[in-house]
């Protein structure tokens, strides 16, 4: 009896998730804006760093980590700030306080929507980085897609409590890279580092190490988060 | 009376602490009086990760109680963590010119410390961005524990990314200090000293904090 309570509790959950997932990209398919900014921000990305490291450069398997990952984390930047931000502009902040939703299922459903917003950046940047810059990974497929889903995974649950944050702040999206990047760190740099072990060749035995940092980063931001979220949502 | 008896006893541990970091220690064998910075940048180093971890349990403790002083000493605590963890900093790059050659080293104590610095550097710029007390305390909160649980993981970062980098230029003889007794005891009295100054700066940065809060209760009453 009280299983089949539990099990329909987490049904209830993944409902609320699924719900506040689809009510923002239903919205952000309805403007289209961001989702134009970032396919249009990621193709310039790689044309600066073209223009920066000048054609055929030997050396680009060493800056491609680099490259890849500081434009996934500015599309992140262009895309945190309407995660709750505009929910407090619109004034539906108030209807989904209300509304019979957990706190943490909110802030899941909005991880997931700024992780979607950051995959299609990703999508773009990385196809396109290989082709303006000339380079291939030299090794499986998967393992980069893994880290990449990793890597942007924990850069969207920053991005989705940043913007919460940010939204009771006067100063808004300009107090947004002040309060994320030094939360960044902790992510951004393992996810760099197994980044370049695999350009040049790395078996998954080589970057357990990173990718083990980076699930600590998912689990211990996740556990905190889960407690504290209730405070960041309601007044 | 008593303050007084305080601030006298502060100003004395000081005041012994810098007579026996300046001249009573003997020189170091290999960096000869160079090595002095080191007492600065430890007890200052000590005092910003305590401080820190004052405004971390503070955070907790508001969103626990709801008491608005836990808020007050989360504020105060991370202003003053941010001060002793700028002259960390400071102290620690000339500390590794020294012993290292170079200022800046990328060591992950060193990167950590500053990533520390940036933290809680967006947090009191987070802070004077709300205006509202009750809703700056409570978001407030959130961010001053985030800040320091990815203090830890930062750390681990910076330690995998320093093992791609060259560190040390000097020999390594000369990254070790000799442990005699008059430098660990040197050592003790100047984070002794360095932690009273931060208790008696700590209780003005909460008076004036508290200071701050009535003035805007008075004009908001007004």
């Amino acid at each position: 009896m009280n299983q089949s309570a539990d099990f329909r509790n987490i049904a209830d959950f993944l409902a609320d998730v699924w719900e506040i997932l689809l009510k923002d990209l239903r919205l952000e398919l309805r403007k289209k804006y961001e989702i134009y900014s970032i396919i249009i921000f990621a193709l310039l990305s790689n044309l600066s760093f073209a223009f920066a490291l000048g054609p055929s450069n030997p050396n680009v398997l060493k800056f491609i980590p680099a490259v890849l990952w500081m434009s996934i984390l500015f599309i992140g930047m262009l895309g945190f700030t309407t995660v709750f931000i505009r929910e407090m502009d619109k004034g539906s902040l108030d209807g989904l306080r209300l509304a019979p939703i957990s706190p943490q299922a909110i802030l899941i459903g909005k991880t997931l929507y700024t992780f979607i917003l950051m995959s299609v950046g990703a999508v773009f940047i990385v196809p396109s980085s290989m082709i303006i810059l000339n380079y291939i990974f030299n090794s499986d497929v998967l393992l980069v897609v893994m880290v990449l889903i990793l890597g942007i995974f924990n850069l969207a649950i920053v991005g989705a409590i940043v913007s919460a944050l940010a939204m009771y702040s006067e100063s808004r999206a300009l107090i947004i890279p002040a309060v994320s990047l030094p939360l960044i760190p902790g992510t951004l740099i393992p996810s760099v580092l197994a980044t370049g072990k695999l350009a040049t060749g790395a078996s998954l035995e080589m970057i357990l190490p990173e990718i083990q940092l980076n699930l600590g980063f998912l689990l211990l931001m996740s556990a905190v988060l889960w407690v504290t979220f209730e405070y960041v949502l309601y007044d | 009376m008593k303050g007084q008896y305080s601030s006298a006893i502060i100003l004395a541990a000081n005041v012994l602490a810098l007579y026996m970091i300046f001249i009573w220690a003997p020189p170091e064998r290999s960096l000869g009086d160079s090595y002095r910075v080191f007492f600065l940048h430890t007890s200052s180093a000590w005092v910003s990760y305590l401080a820190f971890a004052i405004t971390f349990i503070s955070s907790i403790l508001y969103l626990r109680t709801g008491n608005l002083r836990w808020d007050l000493y989360a504020a105060s605590s991370s202003v003053l963590g941010i001060l002793f963890s700028m002259i960390t900093l400071i102290t620690g790059s000339i500390w590794a010119k020294l012993a290292w050659g170079l200022y800046w080293n990328w060591d992950p104590r060193e990167t950590a410390t500053l990533i520390l610095f940036l933290a809680y550097f967006g947090y009191i710029s987070f802070r004077m961005a709300i205006s509202d007390r009750d809703r700056r305390a409570r978001i407030s909160a959130v961010l001053g524990i985030l800040a320091f649980i990815s203090i830890p993981l930062s750390y681990f970062s910076a330690v995998f990314w320093a093992t791609l980098h060259p560190m040390p230029l000097l020999p390594t003889a000369r990254l070790r200090l000799g442990v005699e007794p008059p430098i660990l005891l040197t050592l003790a009295v100047s984070t002794l000293g360095a932690t009273l100054l931060f208790a008696w700066m700590f209780y003005l940065t909460l008076s004036t904090y508290r200071l701050i809060d009535n003035v805007e209760d008075s004009v908001g009453r007004g």
